[in-house]
């Protein structure tokens, strides 16, 4: 069977803690809603009668059309402002290809091992997530997993990804590589952001944010893991929760 | 360890976007309320497939930043990305009567669906097709993938759960359309067994759209996930007419039954001597469905149930000429075939079937008048297309011309795409007749109609 060629077992822990915070991520997103954030009107969960939902009772419409049963969509079944959908295996898997740069189609050919990427693929495609109803949804754990696998693919060749593209010394001390692991943080965020990340009022938190991930680093730690920490927290935060 | 843990930044991360996107804080370098906006609408549609940096996405933007969300809606609705990713999943969906997305096979069905959803495949006559709901069921060809200029089924490039291999092809400029359906001709001297691999073009008549698709050379053992594959392995076809219907309208199989319903009507396998046939006992009667519903041999079942086959070995066949031992219609072993033909009740073993039963016959007549409009199904239906018939063909036409088919597709999207909005049936109605051909006003005929409603409706903002 094939092995994932990770970077260091230490990261294991953290993939755990991931798996854990997947599900609070997505309340917290869930009081974040776009719709709060655009001037549209929204009439929204916050305008129907919320339904019973667990007994089943068909939620009904308020406003204009008061009373009258919602045929589609769960209407109030879940409580907050705004609609919610729940990213895809293949919302996330393209994503994360598209943004790290990284390929899933990369197979192991002469002299070349497969990505790991394509391996997480082969090994968590029938567990990543399948519905974009987030009533129903699961799977969020194994999209934790091939982040990892795809991050831990900017970290290995010759001249790894995390250099070529992010600048990043994987030889160099944590301290010396400080500034290309923050910009690396928001380059990825961008990605998902469409510029959001570092062209905004959020690029002074986000930066604070990833320089407390990048300076709190214990001297023992290398740059590899370093990057892997920055590149998992910020493709995390961009494939599973924004926008969704 | 005094490592910060990268969960804990994660959480920082989003708390940092999202304090400041409020559309009363000012920016100059981007618009937040617009782009972030713009990353929901391309989660809705695209899955968040179309990267952020591409024009379609900056169109979303300046769209949204106007204020005109429905054109935002469109322009994603209109890109590849939307054919790459919600018209496969929904694709998929339709390969089976429980619209599960399964693993996400791509074949010759699948295929055939998202030509029909985006439109742009090539034409033989140099042309690009345009996209066509009502025409699902019915139209006569095959669409495939051109693959660096070689024409390629689409379970071909990539095999079962091979998401890799597709992740760089355009669902929509890559496909080409070809002319007609092909299925192995179902070869009566080895009694399907082992048939003579001899593909032949399906009758126009028989030809069920994306229904009668499955990816020639296929086999149980590495099967396409395909409907006809689902509808055709085994058993006696019940399960393809059943399918077609439910997929196409969401009603169940108790949906359209009814026990006003003649004996005569049931398929011949069917035992009239159940104790449940007539009153059912802890169920419903075997002839509320068998001979009022999806399920008898006048709503459908008689144009597929003894000239489509799936073979162990060679996949999809077409038999041109049933002999009585090939008619899955008498049963779903062969050898009680015969048998059953004959149905002599008196006969030790006593045969279990119908004698009252007419049969399918050999002219695959269909007639949804009987009995479904009296009972008031045909009204649900929306029903406005012929309502007899011979064939599969001309049946599947007129389903496509039934109102609940675009009610039901306008249902889905919103299920799947705003899961949590709210829509009433005068709105699911509004969005359905946009795009129904039959509506009047006419509408588009096209499901990114519908898509770019729901996605710009307030509920899903």
């Amino acid at each position: 069977m094939k092995k994932l060629n990770f970077t260091s077992d230490r990261n294991k822990p953290r993939i755990l803690g991931f798996m854990i915070i997947v599900p609070l991520m997505v309340v917290v997103y869930q009081n974040c809603s776009p719709s709060n954030l655009s001037s549209s009107p929204s009439t929204s969960l916050s305008s129907v009668t919320p339904g019973t939902g667990s007994t089943g009772t068909t939620p009904t419409a308020t406003g204009t059309s008061a009373g009258v049963p919602i045929v589609a969509g769960h209407g109030a079944d879940v409580s907050g402002t705004g609609t919610l959908t729940c990213p895809t295996a293949q919302g996330v898997i393209s994503q994360i290809q598209s943004v790290l740069g990284v390929s899933i189609a990369t197979v192991a050919a002469a002299g070349k091992p497969a990505s790991n990427a394509n391996l997480a693929y082969g090994l968590l495609a029938a567990n990543l997530p399948t519905t974009a109803d987030c009533t129903k949804a699961g799977g969020f754990d194994s999209a934790q997993l091939f982040i990892y696998a795809a991050c831990s693919d900017l970290t290995t060749g010759t001249t790894p990804m995390a250099q070529s593209k992010y600048n990043v010394n994987l030889a160099g001390t944590v301290a010396s590589n400080q500034a290309a692991l923050i910009a690396a943080g928001i380059t990825i965020l961008n990605g998902f952001t469409g510029g959001i990340a570092g062209s905004s009022n959020a690029t002074a938190g986000i930066t604070a944010a990833l320089t407390t991930l990048v300076s709190s680093a214990s001297t023992t730690t290398t740059s590899k893991i370093a990057f892997m920490d920055v590149c998992m927290a910020a493709s995390s935060a961009g494939a599973l929760l924004l926008g969704n | 360890m005094k490592y910060m843990s990268a969960r804990k930044v994660t959480v920082s991360l989003i708390s940092g976007i999202f304090a400041i996107a409020s559309p009363s804080i000012s920016n100059a370098q981007v618009n937040v309320a617009a782009t972030t906006s713009a990353i929901h609408m391309s989660q809705m549609i695209t899955g968040g497939t179309m990267p952020t940096s591409s024009s379609t996405f900056t169109t979303m933007v300046s769209d949204i930043a106007s204020g005109d969300l429905k054109s935002a809606a469109v322009a994603a609705a209109n890109s590849p990305f939307f054919c790459n990713y919600l018209a496969r999943r929904l694709a998929y969906q339709m390969q089976n009567p429980t619209l599960s997305v399964g693993s996400g096979v791509d074949s010759d069905a699948t295929t055939y669906i998202v030509a029909h959803f985006c439109g742009g495949a090539a034409t033989p006559s140099g042309g690009v097709t345009s996209p066509s709901i009502s025409t699902l069921l019915s139209e006569n060809a095959t669409y495939l993938v051109n693959v660096n200029g070689t024409n390629t089924h689409a379970f071909s490039i990539t095999g079962m759960k091979n998401l890799p291999a597709l992740s760089n092809v355009n669902w929509m400029s890559q496909l080409v359309q070809v002319d007609g359906q092909t299925a192995n001709s179902y070869a009566a001297a080895n009694n399907a067994l082992i048939p003579t691999a001899s593909a032949m073009m399906i009758p126009q008549a028989s030809v069920g759209g994306y229904a009668t698709l499955s990816t020639p050379g296929t086999s149980v053992a590495n099967n396409d996930a395909s409907l006809a594959f689902y509808g055709t392995n085994a058993g006696t076809n019940l399960r393809y007419i059943e399918s077609i219907w439910e997929i196409s309208t969401g009603f169940t199989l108790l949906d359209a039954a009814s026990t006003s319903a003649d004996p005569s009507l049931t398929p011949r396998f069917v035992p009239i001597s159940d104790p449940n046939f007539f009153v059912g006992v802890g169920q419903p009667a075997c002839l509320s469905c068998h001979g009022g519903g999806m399920a008898d041999t006048i709503h459908g079942y008689a144009t597929v149930a003894d000239v489509f086959d799936f073979n162990s070995t060679e996949g999809f066949t077409y038999n041109a000429a049933p002999t009585t031992a090939a008619m899955k219609s008498l049963a779903s072993a062969s050898a009680n075939r015969a048998l059953n033909s004959t149905c002599n009740l008196s006969a030790t073993p006593t045969p279990v079937c119908n004698p009252e039963s007419t049969g399918v016959g050999t002219a695959q007549s269909w007639d949804v008048g009987q009995i479904w409009s009296s009972t008031g199904f045909l009204t649900k239906l929306g029903w406005t297309g012929a309502l007899t018939g011979t064939g599969l063909n001309s049946l599947g036409a007129a389903i496509g011309q039934a109102s609940v088919v675009y009610q039901f597709l306008a249902t889905r999207i919103v299920n799947e795409i705003c899961p949590m909005g709210a829509f009433t049936q005068a709105q699911i109605d509004k969005i359905a007749n946009a795009a129904n051909p039959n509506a009047n006003p006419k509408g588009t005929d096209d499901i990114r109609t519908m898509v770019a409603m729901v996605a710009s409706d307030p509920s899903c903002q």
